[in-house]
């Protein structure tokens, strides 16, 4: 019972919050013109506004939820799995595969045509991140899944040499390094309807059954050892969770960019609420992940108007020292573990 | 930012024997016994300037940027703006290297430590600022200071006559400058940049005058609703097929024109003709 509390109020601060977001931007629309737009009734107000909320902020805000929501169950899911605090899905090899095969696509198709939906550099994104993924389980060979370490050592590694070919294609593509850098800082800008419609297909499935997992999570994260005892093939279970946590963030990096700190910091946030059932964390990181992007989306393209900051900067700043608090905090209870 | 001073040590102007010397700008005196027959470009203005001055054939030297004109690409490149490959100046033994806008310090005293003659050479963002602080000073270190005059002077035209259309526009459109769209943002010249002075001068009103330095947004944009959108040639297809910015006014009227941005950013001889080229596509919303 209490767990449908809670998820109603994540809906409800989410819906507040979305609003919010919708009613600020770097062009003044008075809220009741906004509240005019939204319900329809927007006769004699300028089309401009009409395009810009509804094709730009709308989609921008939900895209902002869809991605947090996604990057923090995976940090649920990769944290409780590999049994370490500072396990966040990047670390599967999934961000500098993204940002590797949109290196290639600003580098070899610079004025390459938009493909529908998801675009040149999101769809070469999302490639790039499913490859790298797939090469570091690869990688870390058979004991991938046992150990689960060597699956963080693979990703490390795997990250390493990507990110040395993205520095090598910059050296011979300078008139490109500004593009390159500003897509790996992570932006919502381009996020119209297409980009909500394809986060929405993969990100919300994908959540759901890592939700749906959490009772295997829960008992992953105590060992295999305990897993086996009762009765769960712990490899399979564990592939399965990773490939969907893989997925769903691949999906959400491949519209964003590489937006950092969502994924290591949103579990740790939510754990503080309540006990380690990850069923639970699950559903509340997704909350708390699309709450603090959407605020921070906010406050990217608000701050000094009509500029923006790319987002991945905003969650960095806030997000450092609000992990650094936490772990103050808890450092009695050292149950940073979950 | 300072200018070079114009000192000579001879009479005669052009000559090759006279000892040439000038300021740069790092206020370093340089000097040379004759006219440089042997350089090193380490910027694409610079290089611009020494083949419109005709003498691209003395350019020993150049950086991966300097792609104009065409003819450049068979001079050597000796790496980047930022970071040239000190060795390859050195075995090149130019008798001058001329950096420009970009070239830090430390390259500077790198070069100079081992051994080059190095002039630092870039005005202030003005079309006097080309004239006065590379164009001049280039052509001086090439002991042909009449090219020099002779390019400013048809830069000059170029300029006049480009003014001259501008007095004749009978309204002031909206312009857009992109810089850069889509997944990494919108990147435009604010009101504190050279770009945007450019297109006041060339007739237009830039949308994003109001923004110092370069991050601007999709809304701002569109609420902007520009009659004119000004694009980079990598830009072109994209942004016309990336929605929202194909639902934009200026593109669906035939109003998002292809601008060549080097001309327009470079401090060297094009500078005339982009912003010919930019009061062109200003004029051709009028």
């Amino acid at each position: 019972m209490k767990e449908r509390k809670i998820s109603i109020a994540g809906i409800f601060v989410l819906a507040a919050v979305i609003l919010l977001a919708v009613s600020y931007g770097s062009v003044r629309i008075p809220l009741p013109d906004i509240i005019s737009i939204l319900t329809g009734n927007s006769e004699g107000l300028p089309e401009t506004w009409k395009l810009i909320l509804w094709r730009i902020r709308i989609p921008r805000t939900l895209a902002a939820a869809l991605v947090g929501g996604v990057l923090a169950t995976g940090g649920v899911a990769t944290q409780g799995l590999f049994r370490n605090p500072l396990s966040e899905p990047y670390l599967l090899g999934i961000s500098s595969g993204a940002a590797l095969g949109a290196t290639i696509a600003i580098v070899a198709a610079p004025s390459f045509l938009s493909a529908a939906g998801l675009g040149v550099i999101g769809t070469a994104a999302f490639l790039g991140a499913m490859v790298v993924t797939f090469t570091v389980f690869i990688a870390a060979g058979k004991g991938a899944f046992k150990l689960p370490s060597t699956l963080l050592l693979s990703g490390i590694a795997i990250a390493f040499l990507c990110q040395a070919v993205i520095w090598l294609l910059m050296t011979y593509n300078r008139d490109q390094v500004e593009r390159i850098t500003f897509w790996t800082l992570g932006s919502l800008s381009s996020a119209g309807w297409s980009k909500v419609l394809w986060l929405s297909a993969i990100t919300i499935p994908s959540t759901i059954v890592l939700a749906s997992m959490g009772r295997v999570i829960d008992v992953l994260s105590t060992g295999y050892d305990s897993a086996h005892g009762l009765g769960l093939r712990p490899q399979r279970s564990a592939a399965v969770i990773l490939a969907f946590t893989a997925l769903g963030t691949a999906a959400a990096v491949a519209v964003s960019g590489s937006i950092g700190f969502i994924g290591l910091m949103v579990p740790h946030a939510v754990r503080l609420l309540g006990g380690p059932s990850h069923r639970k964390l699950v559903i509340r990181s997704w909350f708390g992940g699309a709450i603090l992007l959407v605020l921070a989306d906010l406050a990217a393209r608000t701050i000094n108007p009509p500029g923006e900051i790319p987002v991945g900067i905003v969650t960095a700043l806030l997000g450092a020292p609000f992990l650094l608090i936490l772990a103050r905090g808890k450092k009695g209870e050292g149950r940073l573990d979950g | 930012m300072v200018l070079p001073a114009f000192a000579r040590g001879s009479d005669e102007a052009g000559s090759r024997r006279a000892a040439i010397t000038l300021k740069d700008n790092f206020d370093r005196e340089i000097t040379l016994g004759s006219a440089a027959m042997t350089v090193v470009s380490l910027s694409p203005g610079i290089t611009e300037t020494v083949f419109a001055l005709g003498y691209g054939n003395r350019l020993l030297g150049r950086t991966d940027y300097c792609d104009y004109p065409p003819e450049a690409a068979s001079v050597l490149s000796v790496g980047s703006l930022t970071e040239p490959d000190i060795e390859t100046i050195v075995a090149l033994n130019p008798d001058i290297v001329i950096a420009s806008t970009h070239f830090p310090k430390e390259a500077l005293d790198r070069l100079v430590a081992a051994g080059e003659n190095v002039a630092v050479l870039m005005g202030q963002e003005s079309f006097q600022g080309a004239y006065d602080g590379v164009i001049r000073p280039v052509s001086l270190i090439l002991g042909d200071s009449e090219a020099g005059e002779a390019l400013v002077a048809s830069m000059e035209a170029t300029v006049d006559k480009a003014l001259a259309a501008v007095a004749g526009f009978t309204r002031t459109p909206s312009v857009y400058y992109v810089v850069g769209f889509g997944e990494g943002g919108d990147w435009t010249a604010g009101g504190n940049t050279f770009i945007s002075e450019m297109i006041e001068m060339a007739g237009g009103k830039n949308i994003a005058a109001d923004i110092s330095g370069w991050s601007f947004s999709l809304e701002a944009i569109v609420d902007g609703n520009p009659d004119l959108i000004l694009l980079p040639g990598w830009a072109e297809p994209i942004f016309k097929t990336t929605p929202v910015y194909s639902d934009l006014r200026a593109v669906k009227e035939g109003h998002a024109i292809v601008i060549d941005e080097n001309a327009i950013v470079r401090q060297g001889p094009r500078l005339a003709e982009g912003f010919a080229d930019l009061v062109n596509a200003i004029g051709s919303v009028n």
